[in-house]
């Protein structure tokens, strides 16, 4: 069964249009409403059949200060479902809207169906990815997060793009600043080959080493959330687990990781595991292809000869 | 000034219990303090010891929430004092129902200037619960966050959001949720774990809140994926010999 009406929101425009694809795949109709320039509303339309545009960001503005006027929209088009990204601003907007529109939100959504009843379910990950739950969105209207994924759709009919004037909030916050953030940014998803490290590493020297391993073999280094978060050794673009990046290279070598399932959701997919940890008990031994028991501190220089 | 950190208890992810058809056993599993949630409670924690004033854990759920291990544990992470709001109808709760149920605990418990939350709850993470407060609670809010600092009757933050790093102004009272990277959680000496025993501390029911009747999700199934096993070939030891055989093992996959 398809939805009637679904609409699709993300501050960051260059998400529209495979939410669109999304929309168009579970409802018969599909509305977008842009906040980006007048060529991306134009783009839009190419894959919803309406497009509410908002216009350009106002300069000093934040796009969290748009929420009533999408709020405002989604009133008047009265859509079952409203499909939005999984980016931080996205995430505070969809929040925003769910308590003044009185919406359940479901978020970053693995997949996305419309049952018989013609209600919204969505699989998305929980407990740290030890499980999948299936939720489903009540009342008239759901709000969901997705990361996008869907194959390409077109709308029944090229939508058309309406230019709206609308209001800006005031949110009680000031933006006194804003830049892009000066950190490495790595894909590591695309990555052939990791080599990933662990607080059980031990120390910096040893990082050093692992980074010699990683050359040798062709491969990009990565890590657990302590390592980006809480040692700073490396950009959170290198963490890799459930609330970082998702992975599946041919090779994941994992460095001093004990293998809580919060980490090896992110790495799962991966053809090959091989875990080095001086502690036989950690979980990684059981969910491995190829393990050794021993101190980093002895083995990883010899390994980079051998391998 | 005068802060709640906000938390969920959780059953900790490894201790869960996964049965044959992937159905989960929570019989055994062990409590612990949402992992993101340290970090709310660690930024209260220090806010107030550079600015002063007080700071209060609170945290709404069933039976969970009265553990007094998992209080203690809160207790000496920094909070003067804890406030727990314990009803069988918090199980299984989602964000909405939780930022609901946290909104009317707070109301009841008069003035504040500040509002801190996690992330996310380790067990659903749905980064909803900070901003939905906020929002329910008429107050600005925003997530993100990486840096606070107290200034005159605002808080000024460094915000991280989807590559952008922006500084902010906000006016209090307001309610935020901070980045997990935002600190490093303190672990709690003897001395804090023993004091932590001595805190006070408020444990609340439905009959004392007025908690949110209305449910917006349903969650049909929590299901572990079925993945295949792994041929976990392990290999023990430093000798030559042994990092030869697991070198060549590895090899032997790269080809």
């Amino acid at each position: 069964m398809k939805l009637k009406k679904a609409l699709v929101f993300s501050s960051n425009a260059s998400n529209i249009a495979s939410l669109c694809w999304g929309a168009n795949s579970l409802a018969q109709e599909s509305v977008a409403i842009v906040l980006g320039t007048e060529s991306q509303a134009n783009e839009a339309a190419a894959w919803a059949g309406k497009v509410l545009w908002l216009g350009e960001k106002a300069q000093g503005s934040m796009a969290e200060s748009y929420t009533g006027a999408v709020a405002e929209l989604v009133k008047k088009e009265q859509p079952e479902l409203l499909l939005m990204g999984c980016g931080t601003r996205d995430r505070c907007i969809a929040a925003k809207l769910a308590v003044r529109l009185g919406a359940g939100v479901i978020t970053d959504a693995a997949t996305l169906e419309v049952d018989e009843a013609g209600s919204v379910l969505v699989k998305r990950n929980v407990f740290g990815g030890a499980a999948q739950a299936t939720v489903k969105a009540l009342g008239a209207m759901g709000i969901v997060l997705t990361s996008g994924g869907f194959d390409e759709t077109a709308p029944a009919a090229a939508g058309s793009v309406e230019k709206l004037d609308v209001q800006i909030e005031d949110m009680g916050i000031q933006l006194l600043d804003t830049s892009a953030k000066q950190e490495e940014t790595v894909d590591i998803a695309v990555a052939k080959r990791i080599v990933a490290v662990g607080r059980g590493l031990g120390s910096q020297e040893n990082l050093a080493a692992a980074e010699d391993l990683a050359a040798k073999l062709g491969a990009e280094m990565g890590c657990t959330r302590p390592i980006a978060e809480e040692q700073h050794w490396m950009s959170r673009s290198r963490y890799i687990g459930v609330s970082g990046a998702t992975v599946k290279p041919d090779l994941y070598m994992a460095l001093g990781i004990s293998g809580q399932v919060q980490h090896m959701v992110g790495a799962k997919s991966s053809k090959i595991i091989v875990a080095i940890n001086k502690d036989a008990k950690a979980p990684i031994f059981q969910d491995c292809d190829i393990g050794l028991v021993a101190d980093m501190n002895k083995v990883l220089p010899k390994l980079t000869q051998l391998l | 000034m005068k802060i709640i950190a906000c938390y969920k208890i959780v059953p900790y992810e490894q201790s869960i219990g996964i049965a044959q058809d992937g159905s989960l056993n929570f019989d055994k599993a062990e409590l612990m303090i949402g992992q993101y949630d340290l970090n709310a409670i660690e930024a209260g924690a220090q806010l107030v010891e550079k600015c002063g004033g007080e700071l209060t854990a609170l945290t709404v759920g069933s039976q969970e929430v009265e553990n007094s291990k998992m209080r203690k544990g809160v207790l000496s992470r920094g909070p003067a004092n804890c406030v727990t709001v314990c009803d069988p109808g918090l199980k299984d709760a989602d964000s909405a129902t939780t930022s609901a149920a946290l909104a009317e605990a707070i109301k009841s418990r008069g003035e504040f200037d500040l509002v801190i939350c996690g992330e996310g709850s380790s067990d659903i993470y749905a980064q909803q619960v900070g901003v939905q407060l906020g929002e329910r609670l008429g107050l600005p809010c925003i997530n993100g966050v990486t840096e606070i600092t107290a200034g005159e009757g605002c808080i000024n933050v460094q915000r991280n959001a989807d590559g952008e790093t922006e500084t902010l102004c906000i006016k209090l009272p307001a309610v935020i949720s901070v980045a997990s990277g935002i600190n490093v959680t303190r672990v709690p000496s003897m001395k804090d774990i023993l004091a932590a025993g001595k805190k006070p501390f408020a444990a609340l029911t439905g009959a004392d809140v007025a908690l949110p009747g209305e449910r917006y999700t349903e969650t049909v199934s929590v299901l572990a994926p079925q993945h295949a096993a792994r041929p976990c070939k392990i290999f023990t030891g430093d000798s030559e010999e042994t990092l030869s055989a697991f070198a060549a093992a590895v090899n032997a996959e790269l080809k």
